[in-house]
């Protein structure tokens, strides 16, 4: 690795990053097309992104970035209406990006061929704006241009500072430094500059303001107002003193320099104009101050936290849970021994232990908001496309989930989603006739509820209908006969099945909403739907919120320990030999007014068993239908550590994982949906 | 190169050492129903659970009666442990001291050597186990 690998990784992460909010704030813009403060943050953003990718020299990323921040520039100046075919082009442009951030992690070298077409597309609204020449002018680069002196938004306050200061016998300078345009570090190089003149004086002003001066959120140049007893010759020299510095300029403080960005073009003018500039000025100023506080709020909550490897991670919750079976040995170990000197510190130790098993599934955990973060542009995008009129509402993005499950989480919602879009909200001509709003809502909300995460995914639509459902199920070939309404809705799950009349490209590729059920339940989840003709739909999936430690039945069958799930059990009864009805070739036993199959673990597995007088049997819910599992002795309810398990092991397709016991022996976990199912396939 | 020579009934075999991350001694080898015959198990090698390979079975020998020492073998981020009777030694051999490289149609069999006039097998056994 060399020495740029690490600005490389920093690099690929801050574009992400920036990426994801550009997205975020320019669909917020698109409601919000007046808001300059939605404007500024957006173009500051583009702009870090613009000065990064410069810095590490990937330029065709840098002149797409430049082109399309001179059209947040041209917004910014009220010279552009904020209009959808505008935000359309910007988000053309921000996917353009992700991929190219995205070839560059892969190593492919970026070319103009890439950007050609979306360039020209911005030329043109460039030119359809003002003529080429002013944009031109406009857009070359600060480098080039020359180092001015002129702060945009000093306000009164700091003239009141300055004129005090002056009547102490301080001198008071305007400072404006270039720092070297190769500096790496210019958040770091512009806080030393300010430091060292602070020992000299006060820094009482800085343009950009010093949050973002520190992390390196400018071009090149940077402004302050200064004082000091030291003269012009002294600040000069104690500038001078630091390295990375391309020019400088040092002058007397005068207030009237002081102009906002808009107005520069007038300085030309008259100064008896003069007078007015600073008023509105100033209010800009403090308008800049609100928005500057919101993002050092902002820096401050992002400085807290810092990014780990998530193999790091794994690690460290594997050394925890084999902490956590030494403990529980030692457990073991003393109560035999009854070393009662130990158990005091053992008592602390177990605490601490558990104490850190619990704080590392919590550092694993993520907000759901990384995948949810994506679903409004992809909505808006959507509804575009469809030509439907939609929103989609968002509740509770900052609920958490294990790592592992927020990654896997996506591609499932992006297909219920589409689902939704496609063919749960209706057009806007149809909600009309309905009596419906003609906006329709796609509404996505998290909750925690106990030990899982509900997820609802609810849509005022037309819902969907059983008589639509059985046509379309039966020219598939499907066999409804005698199916309720119930079992006809639930057939959209069946395999194969979908009911757009024509493909789209939205949804209906082949893959149907089984492929959704399958990953959910691959995640240790179940999925739910309810649906009301032309009120809506509703999908509730409820997930578990860690995939490392389950609560589990421990049970005998046969002379082996098995785990089962506590989550797919419905409840245990004690059954005897006879009360097992032989059906044809079928086992049942009666369970609530019903006959329920019954799978012998022993058998299924190949164990030899003995004893077949008294058994348990655990009523298990597998695929909607209930099953009686039967194993010999319940050993108790514990709180399991699943390991993973070896692909042949996975391929006998009967274990889910395998555990670690307090004594240090091993116990499988029985993959009940997999051995329920694979009895009902065999009958 | 170093190699971990050791005993399967009343041959000696032997593996690259830089194929085994340790040797343990055999320790509670919990059964798995349903699997292949060559799968003997999963061990709790300090908090992880592996899956042990029993070599006799895996390459057709007669069952092994002492089954004193498990080969940690790894590959890459893969660990599994392979059952044997007993480790003997750590040898170092030369290339040129291995011997019969090409006498068998069996892929896992690299050669033989002698070591203090003892005939040892030189096996690679990770392409069949992982």
């Amino acid at each position: 690795m060399d020495d740029n690998s690490v600005y490389r990784n920093l690099f690929f992460e801050e574009s992400d990053d920036n990426l994801q909010k550009l997205n975020d704030d320019v669909l917020e813009l698109e409601s919000e097309p007046e808001n300059i403060d939605l404007i500024n943050e957006i173009f500051r953003a583009a702009h870090t992104l613009k000065g990064m990718s410069a810095t590490m020299g990937y330029d065709v990323m840098t002149k797409l970035t430049h082109k399309m921040e001179n059209l947040f520039d041209f917004f910014k100046s009220g010279k552009l209406m904020v209009t959808s075919e505008y935000i359309s082009l910007i988000f053309e442009c921000l996917d353009k990006l992700s991929q190219l951030v995205e070839d560059l992690r892969n190593d492919k070298e970026l070319s103009e061929d890439q950007i050609g077409e979306l360039l020209e597309k911005l030329i043109n609204v460039e030119k359809s704006v003002d003529g080429t020449a002013t944009v031109e002018a406009k857009s070359t680069d600060s480098k080039d241009k020359e180092l001015t002196i002129v702060l945009s938004n000093s306000d009164d306050a700091d003239t009141d500072t300055v004129k005090k200061a002056r009547a102490q016998g301080y001198n008071a300078f305007t400072v404006a430094i270039r720092i070297d345009k190769e500096s790496m570090l210019k958040g770091p190089r512009a806080f030393l500059i300010i430091e060292h003149l602070e020992q000299e004086g006060d820094v009482i002003y800085t343009e950009p303001t010093a949050d973002l001066l520190e992390n390196g959120e400018f071009d090149t140049d940077f402004k302050l107002i200064y004082l000091t007893k030291g003269t012009q010759e002294q600040v000069e020299a104690n500038i001078n003193s630091n390295s990375e510095i391309d020019t400088f300029i040092v002058e007397e403080f005068d207030s009237s320099k002081s102009i906002s960005d808009n107005e520069q073009a007038e300085t030309a003018k008259p100064s008896g104009t003069a007078k007015k500039i600073p008023k509105k000025a100033n209010t800009e100023a403090t308008k800049k101050k609100e928005d500057n506080k919101a993002s050092k709020h902002q820096n401050a909550a992002r400085n807290q936290s810092i990014r780990v490897d998530l193999s790091r991670l794994d690690l460290f919750l594997n050394l925890v849970s084999e902490l956590v079976v030494y403990r529980n040995q030692l457990d073991d170990a003393n109560r035999r021994n009854a070393a009662t000197e130990v158990k005091d510190s053992l008592e602390q130790v177990s605490r601490l232990t558990s104490e850190l098993q619990d704080l590392v599934l919590k550092i694993r955990m993520q907000q759901v908001s990384v995948v949810f973060s994506r679903f409004p542009r992809m909505v808006r995008d959507l509804a575009r496309e469809l030509d439907k009129n939609m929103e989609l509402i968002v509740e509770g993005e900052e609920t958490e989930l294990d790592k592992t499950v927020v990654s896997e989480l996506s591609e499932p919602l992006i297909h219920l989603l589409r689902n939704s879009a496609d063919h749960g909200i209706e057009n806007t001509e149809t909600r009309r006739k309905f009596g419906k709003p003609e906006k329709g809502i796609i509404k996505l909300s998290a909750y925690q509820e106990g030990n899982q995460v509900n997820i609802t995914l609810e849509d005022d639509g037309k819902g969907l209908d059983p008589q639509v459902m059985k046509e379309s199920a039966e020219s598939k070939g499907i066999d409804t006969t005698g199916m309720t309404d119930d079992e006809l809705i639930n057939l959209i799950f069946h395999p194969g099945f979908s009911t757009a009349k024509t493909i789209t490209n939205i949804s209906g590729r082949g893959v149907g909403l089984d492929a959704v059920m399958a990953k959910i339940n691959d995640l240790g989840g179940s999925l739910e739907m309810k649906t009301e003709l032309h009120v809506g739909t509703k999908f509730v999936i409820k997930l578990p919120l860690t995939l490392s430690i389950i609560q589990a039945l421990m049970v005998r069958v046969a002379k082996e320990s098995f785990a089962i799930p506590l989550d797919v059990v419905e409840r245990v009864v004690m059954i005897q030999e006879k009360e097992i009805i032989t059906s044809m070739d079928k086992e049942v036993v009666e369970y609530q007014e019903g006959l329920i199959p019954v799978v012998r673990v022993d058998k299924v597995l190949g164990l030899k068993n003995e004893e077949n007088a008294k058994q348990f049997a655990i009523v298990v819910k597998s695929d909607k239908q209930y099953f009686a599992v039967l194993v010999n002795e319940l050993i108790g309810q514990q709180e399991i550590v699943i390991k993973k398990i070896d692909a042949i092991i996975q391929k006998i397709n009967k274990f889910q994982g395998a555990t670690i016991f307090g004594n240090g022996s091993i116990a499988l976990i029985l993959d009940v949906n997999a051995i329920c199912q694979g009895k009902l396939a065999k009958n | 190169m170093q190699m971990i020579l050791f005993k399967m009934n009343q041959q000696n075999f032997m593996v690259s050492a830089e194929t085994v991350e340790e040797v343990i001694d055999t320790v509670e080898i919990t059964e798995i129903p349903l699997a292949p015959k060559w799968v003997q198990g999963l061990i709790n090698l300090r908090g992880s659970v592996l899956t042990v390979v029993g070599l006799a079975e895996l390459i057709d020998l007669a069952p092994i009666e002492k089954k004193m020492n498990i080969l940690i073998m790894k590959d890459e981020d893969n660990r599994k442990g392979l059952l044997i009777d007993e480790v003997l030694k750590v040898v170092d051999i030369e290339q040129d001291q291995i011997q019969l490289g090409s006498t068998s149609d069996k892929k896992y069999y690299i050669g033989a050597t002698t070591v203090a006039e003892n005939v040892a097998s030189i096996i690679e056994i990770n392409q069949l186990i992982f």
